[in-house]
């Protein structure tokens, strides 16, 4: 019995033994993985962005600016001991698609801290839901909704459509054009400079030709560019999607014999856009006629030196095309901002670091500008307060976290880069848009 | 608007309607025979343009260029039929199931040659083109052929289903396939013979597209789907000199009132005119004396 009750004792305390020690190791395993997680997990940033559909060429583009901004921040380090990563999030152009990948990121991807992206087709729907998620965006759309209406997480360094609009009409007077014609993709994403091109015309004294809001993906626009001929538009300005220009101006050129200068937004270089172009009208033509006017970067000094030289290191297909690309540019720009905050915050939450983008973004006194990371989390750990001016020129965001900055004017440089032509900054810009 | 713009309009429009009802005899052909509404159709059109493009890369003629995709227009349209809708037919799916499984099959088709050529626009090498102009009227060389085209093998498929015994053939299963059967037509054999000849429209049209629009991707077809089959529905789906005439509807209606109101607004044209008829006359404007349910096997 004594025995027994010995026995049943050591077992008892066997177990109670067993168990202690086996609660003690899944414990201290748990606080040991969560503790190792603490240190190494990676922050995510969503790269919101159309990788497959009719824009496809968006995501690449965008996600090659995340990745080099991701490569250097790794390379130095990390945001407070966690690397970055680009977590591409394909919105096929269509919210239908969009809203539940979106939604699927949210809710699935670890350390989601950030987003750069959703363009223009989606971002009425994806904004609210990465706002209301609390997830700091840096938005892809020129659209003039987020112009005036307050998203707290909403971001945006690159103009807004009407800004846009104003830009064309003001180098195409500059270039001594009196007659505009207006030709435009009739979808959310092609007509928001509709609006700053007749405000523009009306306030430079400029004939607005014609006024044409054209379907997408015709099988021709003959009978439009008789229009256009008729209303003897020296210049076109206005947003096509890359197909719908091609069939435009080969239609223009067959039936009229001659081109006419085009703006638009569409980076020069841009590699759906380029290829449409060149392979309808050729490329001296697409040299000779096309102007990209699009948010003013700069070439050369450390902000670009370094994106250069990183982006060429990258391991995706044919990173040289994304060096003067801005669209790439910007992406790049928008992460350092986030992790520069990220690091005057001391926080990587984000409704924590959000504040700090416009403190890291907008000039200030006593602020020491930097061009790239690793002078900005240099300067920040030396305790100073920090503006970063990278890339993108002039980036001041106001009270809607929108900045307007100056704009460049650019044309293919074959084989596949831009090169600058001209500017229009931001002053006159500011000028225009009061008079209206 | 003045009137030689309207003119204007009318030779664009038939170019227009040349390329739709290439389109739209191919597809009404195989509704006609099958009771598939193939939404693939435009799946063998995307194919064969990147077929005539990588023939034509190699600096063949572009007229060669297409009559080789039409071969693979119409192979394709054939292993379509026969491998692919066919098990499902024999498995008793119906037709409403069948218009899914082709939109499934479009789908997977497109994304096929998504991840084979990208999503690049291309662009075929077409030498220069003269501008003939005849009044108002003004049209290019390559147009000018695309009509031509379009009306010799729309000609020629009139004339095989009027007067060859093969023709006959055709109509016959297409009107009633188990009587067709009882009476000794190789049913079987037929569908082969009429999904080919309609692959081959496919082919052609694909490429006559892509040649008009200069700039494709593997989109361009798919987009040109809709009003394809509204002008198919137009003409009656299932009649083939119903599917050209509503192309020629839908091709001169769009294009004139790209001319007259506003050019945004062209498709909308076209679906409202589609809209109108179906009202008055439901089964389109040349409706088939059969009433079809199911698909054919």
């Amino acid at each position: 019995m004594v025995r027994r009750t010995s026995v049943r004792t050591f077992r008892s305390a066997l177990s109670i033994s067993f168990a202690a020690a086996l609660l003690c190791g899944v414990v201290g395993g748990v606080a040991g993985a969560a503790a190792r997680s603490s240190a190494k997990s990676a922050l995510s940033i969503a790269s919101v962005q159309t990788f497959s559909g009719a824009t496809s060429s968006f995501g690449p583009e965008q996600n090659a600016g995340c990745l080099t901004a991701e490569a250097i921040i790794n390379s130095h380090g990390g945001v407070m001991g966690h690397h970055m990563r680009c977590v591409p999030v394909d919105t096929r152009s269509d919210v239908v698609d969009s809203v539940p990948a979106v939604q699927k990121v949210i809710s699935t991807t670890k350390n989601l801290v950030g987003a750069v992206g959703p363009s223009s087709t989606t971002a009425s729907a994806d904004v609210p839901l990465l706002n209301a998620a609390h997830i700091p965006m840096f938005a892809d759309t020129g659209q003039t909704e987020f112009t005036k209406k307050f998203f707290k997480y909403f971001y945006r360094i690159i103009a807004a459509d009407d800004s846009v609009g104003l830009a064309y009409v003001i180098w195409a007077k500059e270039q001594g054009f009196k007659r505009i014609g207006l030709v435009y993709v009739n979808n959310s994403s092609n007509q928001g400079a509709v609006p700053g091109v007749k405000a523009a015309a009306k306030a430079l004294h400029v004939t607005l030709a014609v006024d044409q809001a054209v379907a997408p993906d015709q099988t021709s626009y003959n009978s439009e560019v008789l229009a256009l001929q008729s209303s003897r538009a020296q210049v076109i300005v206005g947003t096509m999607d890359p197909q719908t220009a091609a069939t435009y101006l080969t239609d223009l050129k067959n039936l009229t014999g001659s081109l006419l200068p085009y703006y638009s937004e569409h980076s020069a270089a841009e590699p759906v856009f380029k290829g449409a172009l060149e392979g309808a009208i050729g490329t001296t033509a697409f040299v000779k006629y096309y102007r990209s006017i699009h948010p003013a970067s700069v070439v050369g000094g450390a902000a670009f030196s370094l994106y250069k030289k990183t982006v060429l290191g990258l391991n995706i297909p044919d990173p040289k095309q994304w060096i003067n690309d801005p669209y790439a540019q910007g992406p790049y720009d928008a992460v350092n901002y986030m992790a520069l905050a990220m690091l005057e915050a001391h926080s990587i939450t984000p409704t924590k670091y959000a504040p700090f983008i416009v403190s890291v973004a907008n000039p200030g006194n006593g602020k020491k500008v930097v061009h790239t990371f690793p002078q900005g989390a240099a300067a920040i750990a030396a305790g100073h307060k920090i503006r970063y001016v990278g890339i993108y020129q002039g980036v001041v965001l106001n009270r809607f976290h929108d900045s307007t900055g100056g704009f460049a004017v650019t044309k293919l440089a074959p084989p596949a880069t831009t090169s600058p032509i001209g500017a229009v900054s931001s002053a006159k810009v500011a000028s225009v848009s009061s008079k209206h | 608007m003045n009137g030689s713009a309207i003119v204007a309009a009318l030779g664009f429009g038939i170019v227009t309607a040349s390329i739709l009802s290439l389109g739209a005899v191919g597809f009404t052909l195989q509704y006609g025979m099958s009771n598939v509404f193939n939404l693939a159709f435009a799946g063998v059109m995307a194919g064969a343009e990147y077929v005539a493009l990588a023939i034509n890369r190699s600096g063949v003629n572009i007229w060669i260029c297409m009559a080789l995709a039409a071969l693979f227009g119409g192979f394709a349209s054939l292993v379509l039929n026969k491998f692919v809708y066919m098990p499902f037919i024999r498995r008793g799916v119906k037709a409403f199931g069948m218009v899914i499984i082709t939109l499934s099959v479009w789908t997977v088709i497109q994304y096929v040659i998504l991840a084979i050529v990208g999503s690049t626009a291309s662009s075929f090498r077409v030498s220069g083109s003269h501008l003939y102009v005849v009044g108002a009227i003004r049209l290019n060389g390559t147009q000018l052929i695309v009509i031509a085209i379009a009306v010799v093998l729309l000609l020629l498929l009139e004339a095989f289903l009027r007067m060859t015994l093969w023709g006959k053939a055709v109509r016959g299963a297409a009107a009633n396939a188990p009587l067709a059967r009882t009476s000794g037509i190789n049913v079987a054999r037929v569908m082969d013979v009429t999904w080919f000849i309609s692959g081959v429209f496919a082919g052609v049209a694909g490429v006559a597209l892509a040649m008009n629009v200069v700039s494709f991707t593997y989109t361009t077809a798919g987009g040109f789907l809709v009003v394809l089959v509204a002008a198919a529905i137009l003409g009656g789906v299932g009649r083939p000199s119903g599917a050209m005439f509503g192309a020629l509807i839908v091709g001169l209606a769009t294009e004139v009132s790209a001319a007259i109101f506003n050019p945004a607004y062209k498709d909308v044209t076209a679906f409202v005119l589609l809209a109108i008829v179906l009202v008055a006359k439901p089964a389109g404007l040349f409706p088939e004396a059969v009433q079809r349910k199911e698909v054919v096997l």
